[in-house]
């Protein structure tokens, strides 16, 4: 397969991230392993709760240190220079050259995600004068060719407006030019539209979309909305409750849904049930039960308490996460594994 | 920057603009004191004692025959800048301690049990023991104040940082390789100016009094040097025969101190979203 002559541009391995509390340590992610190509999307999908964020958070290293995380697993991120580098493994000072630099991340809450006491020109600017050491006036007038790039109109005049003089679509952009001004090589996105209106979401992501075109950065983006991850991903990982339930690219993955949860979260999309020649449901469907503790949690598969199609065996220990077709994996009793021995 | 349009806001309101016009004059004349007050107001002149309020003394004259107008002018002077200096410096120190209280949570309960500690006493006592130990000077009554109104300062400006440090831009600038020292001088500081300005007035009014309380009972700043302080102290035993040597320093601290009060609630109330609908 070609794309694998291509080195990827982040690897994840085994990661997990746990939090001491009161009540016991807490895996929040558990066992995640990924890939994101140069030049591609790859969607984490998953409920509330099920450590997409943290995930994220723990590549980018920005979970509060006061909240004692603990991780372990490997990493490999190839800068844009080519040099390798395990994202855990990097001094703190090393990681800071690498955030709004080669890494850059968009939130959830555009309304917040600004310094409300600043221009977003100084904030744009900040951020290249921080990594690439240009003066204020350079910086500045980068800033605006940012504005322009995010297609923000009168980007000369946005330039030197405070952020509640902006709407939530326009903040978003403004968001979007601070993560994209140093030219990033992998932008994370975390639920980047989840707070916009559904018309402002979809200018954010043909934008988002065509700023990645137009530099080949890869995207993790982050989401629970499965319409977005079926019109802008190119691979999906699907998590619950902390772990990877189920990888593959966004096609097949539509197509022929492996997990039950995947096969869930699908028949929970109004219309899908009905495209698929079933009579028209009166009700939409909705995956039963909620994510189990984490402090206590099922003794075989997470889900199983959830799962329509459970068996004794699930609840004995959690099934491995299985190859089952060419770059396709998922994590169920019920899924057969890839037919084709491994290659001598 | 907004201020201008506080600026206008607080111009609308008449209290806060009348407040501002009177430190505004009290200031002019203090800065201005040897034009508007020409007497040296360390002149005896014995045969002049208190003499009531005539064209020669505006105000009267003191037991010692001084100028009571000039005193009072270039009293303002001394009142006010150690009024200034006290404010300056307590907001500094406490924006410092407050903002590193606030953001990192190991020093948090360590520096704040000892700023409750200092607010156990009572200000002007507290005020009185320093003064006792440092012994009593200009440099020494705005170092007593300072070390009194700091601890207020800094519960103020940690209990803003506990609050701006979760906001998620904060996280975003991370995010965007900014280290935690610029995090907090570049972008959590500027956040907290509106608290911050309204501890300076208020911090501003209350060094007033306290300056004329420590150098009423005595152990502030000297009695040679003229504050509205040490006038109304120097005075008081004279008050039954010539009620013009308490009533003028008097009346100088209670404008001052007022008006400086009601400016920062104007300020405060524009400035706190929570109090502007309820106004």
């Amino acid at each position: 397969m070609t794309q694998h002559l291509v080195p990827p541009r982040l690897v994840v391995r085994n990661l997990s991230t746990s939090f001491p509390t009161e009540d016991g340590l807490v895996r929040s992610v558990a066992d995640v392993s990924f890939t994101i190509q140069p030049g591609k999307t790859s969607a984490l999908v998953g409920e509330s709760g099920s450590g997409k964020s943290v995930t994220s958070l723990t590549l980018m290293r920005l979970l509060p240190k006061t909240a004692q995380p603990q991780v372990s697993g490997q990493t490999r991120f190839i800068t844009r220079a080519g040099r390798e580098v395990d994202l855990l493994e990097l001094s703190d000072r090393e990681m800071r050259g690498l955030r709004g630099n080669e890494l850059s991340m968009i939130f959830q809450e555009p309304m917040t995600s600004l310094n409300p006491v600043f221009t977003v020109g100084e904030q744009i600017a900040e951020s290249v004068r921080l990594h690439k050491g240009l003066d204020r006036r350079a910086a500045l007038a980068h800033a605006r060719r940012m504005l322009d790039l995010v297609e923000i109109p009168a980007s000369a005049q946005r330039i030197n407006e405070y952020p509640h003089q902006l709407s939530g679509g326009m903040r978003q952009r403004v968001m979007i030019a601070l993560a994209m001004a140093c030219d990033p090589t992998l932008l994370i996105a975390d639920e980047p539209t989840t707070a916009l209106d559904v018309t402002i979401q979809a200018q954010i992501l043909v934008l988002m979309r065509r700023l990645q075109a137009e530099t080949g950065m890869s995207i993790l983006f982050i989401t629970h909305n499965l319409g977005v991850v079926a019109h802008h991903a190119d691979d999906v990982v699907v998590m619950y409750a902390g772990r990877v339930v189920e990888r593959a690219p966004v096609r097949p993955l539509f197509a022929a849904p492996e997990h039950p949860y995947t096969q869930g979260l699908l028949a929970c999309l109004p219309g899908k049930a009905h495209a698929a020649g079933a009579p028209k449901p009166k009700r939409l469907f909705a995956i039963r039960g909620q994510v189990s503790s984490p402090l206590s949690p099922p003794p075989g598969c997470a889900f199983e308490p959830r799962c329509d199609q459970a068996i004794p065996l699930c609840q004995q220990a959690m099934p491995a996460l299985i190859d089952t077709g060419p770059s396709r994996q998922a994590r169920c009793v019920h899924v057969p594994p890839m037919a084709v021995p491994q290659a001598a | 920057m907004q201020l201008p349009r506080i600026v206008r806001q607080l111009m609308h309101r008449r209290i806060v603009m009348v407040s501002a016009i009177v430190l505004l004059v009290i200031a002019v004349l203090a800065i201005g004191a040897p034009w508007f007050a020409s007497a040296d107001p360390n002149d005896t002149a014995v045969l002049e004692r208190l003499k009531g309020p005539s064209a020669a003394h505006l105000m009267g004259t003191d037991e010692l025959g001084r100028d009571m107008y000039a005193r009072i002018v270039h009293g303002a002077r001394y009142s006010l800048a150690i009024a200034a200096l006290t404010a300056l410096g307590s907001v500094i120190a406490g924006t410092i301690l407050g903002l590193v209280a606030g953001f990192f949570r190991r020093l948090d309960a360590p520096l704040m049990r000892v700023v409750d500690a200092m607010m156990a006493f009572p200000d002007i006592l507290l005020a009185i023991a320093l003064v006792a130990i440092l012994g009593p000077s200009l440099l020494n009554v705005v170092l007593a104040l300072v070390l009194v109104y700091t601890p207020r300062v800094a519960r103020v400006v940690r209990a803003s940082t506990l609050v701006v440090r979760e906001l998620l831009f904060v996280e975003a600038v991370r995010a965007l390789g900014v280290r935690t020292s610029r995090i907090l001088w570049r972008h959590i500081l500027p956040n907290l100016m509106s608290p911050i300005l309204v501890q300076v007035s208020f911090i501003f009014a209350y060094a007033i009094l306290a300056e004329a309380g420590l150098s009423f009972l005595g152990v502030g700043v000297p009695p040679e040097i003229p504050t509205w302080g040490t006038m109304v102290a120097g005075s008081q035993q004279y008050a039954h025969q010539a009620f013009w040597v308490l009533l003028f320093p008097g009346l100088a601290i209670i404008f001052t101190a007022l008006s400086l009060q009601l400016l920062g609630d104007g300020v405060r109330d524009l400035l706190d979203p929570k109090l502007k609908k309820t106004m």
